[in-house]
């Protein structure tokens, strides 16, 4: 395993070609190394474009990639693939119609890549239970493959933060407009107190941490550095470990549509609000340009990266893919 | 973690004990700039009165930290380590432009884009040569002098300014983010070049504060003359 991370490297800067990769003899059993997750908040700031668009260029690196549609009330990430509603959905793997997860994983044509896709057809798939949620991480987890990457819906809810919060490498999107970072904040503050909310290292301030989770609660906790006061205050060693916990949630940024210099910035000033306010570390990881071709390619169900594969765009998403590997191949949970 | 009164003024501009006094320069004007009033990256998390108490604090960092004096006794109040306590100074000393190509100036520089690469041999910023210390020690000696006693700020001065501390108009754009063509504008006060006047204000102070001059007064008297040069029919 360590060897393939090594020579991942190695081989980056011409994966164009990709002929190099078709005879590299895959393991029989591989362990998944990492999962990435895309969320937002927001609908339609290119969640499930940014995705499959991540997912295509991972794949073209020679890994394998299962890329899956966790938007459980409104999947379309196969239409972004360029794919029709594939036969076998999540929402089969959720009533037990099909055998195992790897029933549903359906090969997209492009190599190295699979999709699983969402469920569709059953009304109130969206809401699955906890335990549905857990069979599906687990049967997820031990997939055959390189590489997980979900593709998360809009909101909120507890399934899609926790679906979050199970990956390596979370990623949050968000368009330089107030409607989407609005939504991304609350994203990053549901994310941020689950995460800490779960830590079993925190379970003696598990109930101020519920405190705070309410916005409005009577003890006047309203902010992360408010919280972090009361738990020194009632409890200076489970304080350390809080602040301990803190350091380990770093979701990652990208800004979607960008058109001037200053959208560009948003996403650094983003960063430095999030340090400030939750004291976490944000990691930018660029920024796309609003392109127009883009829908040109949506209306006609081809992948962006295949449709334009020259464009910046897709330059842009290359080198985030890479620097994802660069940083963060070490990230385990 | 920058959790309220106990961080220290490195922490507020996310800054390492040994940072240069160009990257506290770079620090500050990103920490600024994000919590400028009507930044959209403040919305619904930041309220007004948090956005005027984070910018109180990083102005009083930036205060200290950009001063070498008041930067070694802060140091030495708060048991700040740094590991050679010359290296700050002598990086004042150094004509900036030699660090132009530091890694750590890609901080504030956004990724490349097609139209930073179209402007990127821009014509008039040709002095990248490193100035002689000696001249320029006893220029600003004499400089400083007329800044005390100035009131007109004058574009030439501003730039004579810039030039006495050693910072490339490039240096400039990529500090305050304001685009070379402006700073040439402004500097040469071409007001047929000039950004929209509403920016005006904001691109002379900022250049003010990267310099340290007096940024108010500055701004507040370029303007001035700028509105008295300019016939109302403009707008």
């Amino acid at each position: 395993m360590d060897g393939t991370v090594n020579s991942l490297e190695a081989v980056l800067p011409d994966y164009s070609n990709n002929s190099a990769f078709d005879e590299v003899a895959r393991p029989p059993a591989r362990r998944i190394k990492q999962i990435w997750a895309v969320g937002g908040g927001k609908g339609g700031v290119g969640k499930s474009l940014i995705a499959s668009s991540l997912a295509i260029s991972a794949s073209r690196l020679g890994n394998s990639v299962v890329v899956v549609d966790l938007d459980l009330g409104g999947a379309n990430l196969h239409t972004a693939l360029g794919l029709d509603l594939p036969k076998n959905t999540l929402s089969d793997f959720f009533s037990d119609r099909v055998p195992s997860l790897e029933a549903c994983r359906v090969q997209t044509g492009i190599q190295h890549l699979d999709i699983i896709s969402g469920a569709q057809d059953a009304i109130g798939v969206a809401n699955v239970s906890d335990v549905d949620k857990t069979r599906l991480l687990t049967a997820l987890n031990s997939l055959d493959t390189d590489y997980l990457i979900f593709d998360l819906g809009a909101g909120t809810t507890f399934n899609t933060i926790d679906f979050f919060l199970s990956s390596n490498v979370g990623i949050i999107t968000l368009l330089p407009e107030p409607t989407s970072i609005e939504n991304a904040y609350r994203f990053i503050k549901s994310a941020y107190f689950r995460h800490l909310r779960n830590d079993p290292k925190l379970l003696e301030v598990q109930a101020l941490i519920d405190v705070a989770m309410d916005s409005r609660n009577e003890r006047n906790i309203r902010t992360p550095s408010d919280l972090f006061r009361e738990v020194s205050q009632s409890n200076p060693e489970a304080a350390v470990r809080l602040k301990r916990s803190i350091a380990c949630f770093n979701p990652k940024l990208i800004v979607n549509q960008a058109r001037t210099q200053s959208d560009i910035d948003v996403g650094y000033s983003v960063k430095t609000v999030c340090k400030k306010y939750f004291g976490i570390e944000m990691d930018y990881l660029g920024y796309l340009d609003y392109d127009s071709s883009v829908w040109q390619a949506i209306r006609r169900k081809r992948p962006m990266l295949l449709e334009f594969p020259n464009s910046r765009l897709v330059m842009n998403i290359d080198r985030m893919v890479q620097q994802i590997f660069k940083r963060y191949n070490n990230v385990k949970k | 973690m920058s959790f309220d009164e106990k961080s220290t003024h490195y922490e507020i501009l996310e800054l390492l004990p040994d940072a240069t006094s160009q990257e506290v320069q770079a620090a500050y004007i990103r920490s600024k700039s994000a919590f400028t009033r009507d930044n959209v990256a403040l919305y619904t998390l930041v309220s007004a009165q948090e956005r005027e108490d984070a910018l109180k604090r990083i102005e009083q960092a930036y205060t200290v930290l950009s001063n070498p004096d008041q930067r070694a006794e802060y140091d030495k109040c708060h048991g700040v380590w740094t590991s050679d306590v010359s290296k700050i100074i002598s990086i004042d000393r150094t004509p900036p432009m030699m660090n132009a190509s530091h890694p750590e100036y890609e901080l504030l520089v956004a990724p490349p884009t097609d139209f930073a690469h179209a402007n990127s041999d821009f014509p008039g910023t040709s002095e990248s040569a490193p100035i002689n210390p000696t001249p320029q020690a006893s220029g600003s000696l004499l400089l400083e002098e007329q800044i005390a006693q100035e009131v007109e700020w004058h574009g030439s001065l501003i730039r004579r300014v810039r030039e006495t501390k050693g910072i490339s108009i490039e240096e400039m754009a990529a500090n305050t983010k304001i685009s070379k063509s402006n700073i040439v504008a402004i500097e040469e006060e071409n007001f047929a070049k000039f950004p929209a006047p509403v920016y005006l204000r904001g691109f002379v102070s900022q250049i003010s504060k990267v310099l340290k001059l007096p940024h108010d007064r500055v701004a507040a008297a370029y303007i001035a003359r700028y509105n008295q040069s300019t016939p109302k029919q403009d707008k």
